[in-house]
């Protein structure tokens, strides 16, 4: 006699359609990079995406796990996600040690999915940017109409590059950049992080699928917002500065992908408004004062190492207020 | 859409639920729970003749009497290790006819609170909702909320079939409402309350007939989300008994009848229509299922989709507690994936605790944590096994935890005789 209990019913709601829609988001994203250097942004995510899954791979054989899980999809979303965050022109070896490393350092001795500390992709960037900042930060002119070179090693001398918003910024200087062209994504960056509307758009749909938390990523802008308000960029007004601000490193791509990563995430509603509102902070003083011009995958590291704290204090915290009355009760009887 | 998720609707079921009436059926045999010397229950011991000559059997569980209508004689006795009730000693009794004995009809200046609880009692009421004793429960609240009890408390009866595919209760109150809401009254008096109402969550047409039968302020809408939580306004206390106790209580009181039937909704997807059956206590479910043509290859579940239990042995007696039982096609079990942190879990919780917490502690032995994860506050209901997008049975986790609580080295090799 064998009685198996459990619900008969199950929603239609799975990983797999989760991870569907972060890839499609990096696919979106990839292809818009595209339309302005031509495919090499495309090549450059490929390669990643190929090394994550190879990577994935080997870490299955090795800690033996069943290779089932490498199409589980989580691998390829951190592969798209380094990816993302690198310049259409970087050598192409750059973003398979990043892919490399946050595969077998980041993920894989924790665990694998599922149970990783650290977010993968911003532990790969990290390093990425820690470096390699030459490769990461020097990035081709939006103004010039020929498509990247397809070569896996470029001649950086052949191509017309542009210093980036964030570097501008860092260096005390006003970007003269028109508020529409922000809007419109008309300025360089790392492939994923520069349509800007697009990005927007991305957050909405995702919210929408109930992807991404709406109580991380709104109260994620909620305090960007707040805090450009307070504290503009050097007497700004305070609009443009807050777009400058979304627009410059990877401020708003980490909105949409890199905070979102539910793994590091904190799972309480509570807890994750707590790490929106503390993400915020901590990603725009890493940016304004930070050695990198994107300090943005630092400052994601460091909050990932406190979300499992703050989930669990902000759930006792108001597990405590909710259950305080009949907690009392019980003592008076 | 809604953004931020907060319980969760699941999806209606239950086909012409709003038009369906209840069969009458009576089985050849019956099969009822007696007592033996072993017994796990406080159980008399019943004589074949008893049941020969009163046309009427009498056999308790849990301390209190199953009574039937069926009389004839008894085939035999044979162990049932019952999916719900575990091992019960139980009597064939094949039947010859059928007899009925009633009690008195009390008079209305009789009815004072203990008299009504003493009829609960000798008609052998039973709840629905758990399959307890009806005059137990009533005892019970009795005597624990004498002083707060009339003006923060409400007595409610649980009309809600709040599981995907039963209907029993909606039939019963489109059958007799009258009568379910005079047994309400009844047991709202029995404990000295003044307030009591039906909660229900009909669709708006039915409502309305049934808000126009029973009297506007006795019927209480609740939502449709699962499980159901609020059955009456935030600030009162709530004590809920089923549709089918009330009937029960109205009809001993006023008929002198003793509980010997419940209505049953046999459903599923491997059958072609649910449908919802009268049928006496100790009828084989088999019956039941051959009645309404299912076809083999499926799973028993006793109980609704969410929190019911499979059996592999289908000739199970049918007994207090059990109003639906599904004959389920299997499905495909997809292998659980590691828990990816979505926090669904944690967001559809009605208690407001943190599923993949606890579960996450369990896994890792972190047994001395749990307690502050308050396992135990779990009932059940299976609402994050249901919404996991990792396909595990988070659920059976939580409730396994709230059980071993730390001990759960004191309890290894316990299910090894299984």
């Amino acid at each position: 006699m064998s009685n198996k209990k459990g619900p008969y019913l199950h929603t239609e709601a799975r990983v797999s359609r989760m991870v569907f829609d972060m890839i499609l988001a990096a696919v979106v994203l990839g292809v818009f990079s595209a339309v302005t250097y031509g495919p090499r942004p495309l090549l450059v995510m490929a390669i990643s995406l190929i090394t994550a899954l190879a990577c994935e791979t080997v870490c299955c054989i090795i800690g033996r796990r069943p290779l089932r899980m490498v199409l589980d999809g989580t691998a390829a979303v951190t592969g798209l996600t380094v990816g993302l965050l690198m310049s259409p022109m970087v050598d192409t070896w750059v973003p398979m040690v990043g892919t490399a490393f946050a595969i077998v350092v980041a993920k894989a001795p924790f665990g694998g999915t599922g149970r990783n500390v650290f977010n993968p992709a911003a532990a790969g960037v990290a390093l990425l940017t820690y470096c390699f900042p030459q490769q990461m930060f020097t990035y081709p002119s939006i103004q010039s109409q020929h498509a990247l070179p397809m070569e896996l090693i470029l001649d950086k001398s052949e191509v017309v590059t542009e210093v980036s918003l964030a570097a501008q910024l860092k260096t005390g200087a006003i970007p003269s950049i028109d508020r529409l062209d922000i809007l419109l994504g008309n300025y360089t960056g790392a492939i994923g992080t520069t349509a800007f509307l697009i990005l927007l758009t991305l957050t909405c749909y995702l919210m929408v699928r109930r992807t991404v938390s709406p109580w991380i990523v709104i109260p994620y802008f909620a305090t960007l917002a707040l805090i450009t308000w307070l504290f503009p960029l050097s007497s700004m007004n305070p609009v443009n500065s807050f777009l400058l601000q979304l627009g410059s490193g990877y401020v708003l791509f980490a909105g949409v992908f890199l905070i979102n990563d539910p793994v590091t995430a904190p799972r309480f509603w509570l807890g994750r408004l707590v790490y929106g509102v503390l993400s915020a902070a901590l990603i725009l003083l890493m940016q304004r004062v930070g050695r990198f011009e994107a300090g943005t995958c630092f400052a994601i590291l460091l909050i990932n190492a406190f979300a499992p704290i703050i989930d669990r204090w902000s759930w006792h915290g108001w597990y405590r207020l909710t259950h305080l009355r009949q907690k009392r009760e019980e003592v008076l009887e | 859409m809604q953004l931020f998720l907060r319980g969760i609707v699941l999806p209606f079921q239950k086909g012409k639920a709003l038009e369906r009436g209840i069969e009458n059926l009576t089985p050849d045999s019956v099969r009822l729970p007696v007592a033996t010397d072993d017994s796990v229950f406080p159980l008399a011991q019943l004589s074949p003749d008893t049941l020969k000559g009163q046309g009427e059997e009498l056999c308790l569980l849990d301390g209190m009497p199953v009574v039937s209508t069926i009389s004839g004689t008894v085939e035999g006795t044979l162990m049932i290790h019952h999916p719900l009730y575990g091992p019960l000693q139980c009597a064939d009794v094949l039947a010859s006819g059928s007899a009925e004995s009633r009690l008195p009809i009390p008079k209305e200046e009789e009815l004072t609170p203990d008299a009504i609880i003493e009829i609960a009692r000798q008609a052998a009421v039973y709840d629905e909702l758990d399959g307890i004793p009806l005059w137990e429960k009533l005892t019970h609240w009795q005597m624990t909320d004498e002083d707060l009890a009339p003006l923060h408390s409400v007595l409610v009866a649980d009309g809600t079939a709040n599981d995907v595919f039963g209907s029993a209760p909606w039939a019963v109150l489109k059958d007799q409402p009258g009568m379910v809401l005079y047994g309400l009254q009844m047991a709202a008096k029995a404990i000295r309350f003044t307030r009591c109402h039906i909660a229900t969550m009909l669709p708006k047409k039915r409502r309305r007939a049934l808000k126009k039968a029973v009297g506007r302020a006795n019927v209480y809408i609740v939502g449709d989300e699962y499980p159901v939580t609020v059955f009456a306004d935030k600030h009162m206390e709530t004590y809920r008994i089923g549709v089918q106790a009330c009937l029960a209580l109205a009809q001993a009181i006023k008929q002198g009848k003793r509980h010997t039937h419940t209505v049953v909704t046999v459903a599923g997807s491997a059958l072609p229509a649910p449908r919802n059956f009268r049928v006496p206590f100790g009828t084989d479910i088999d019956v039941l299922l051959s009645a309404c043509q299912a076809q083999g290859g499926y799973r028993l579940v006793l109980g609704d989709a969410m929190t019911g239990i499979t059996s592999e042995y289908r000739h199970v007696p049918l007994l207090p507690g059990m109003t639906t039982i599904l004959a389920m096609m299997p499905r495909r079990v997809r292998t659980p994936g590691p828990c990816i942190g979505c926090g669904r879990c944690a967001d559809i919780c009605h208690a407001g605790l943190l599923p993949y917490e606890i579960v996450r502690r369990s896994e890792n032995m972190h047994y001395e944590r749990l307690q502050h994860l308050s396992p135990t506050a779990c009932d059940g209901c299976g609402a994050c096994s249901y919404i996991c997008p990792a396909g595990r049975d988070v659920a059976a986790e939580v409730i396994e935890a709230g059980k071993t609580k730390g001990t759960v080295f004191l309890h290894w090799g316990e299910d090894d005789h299984e």
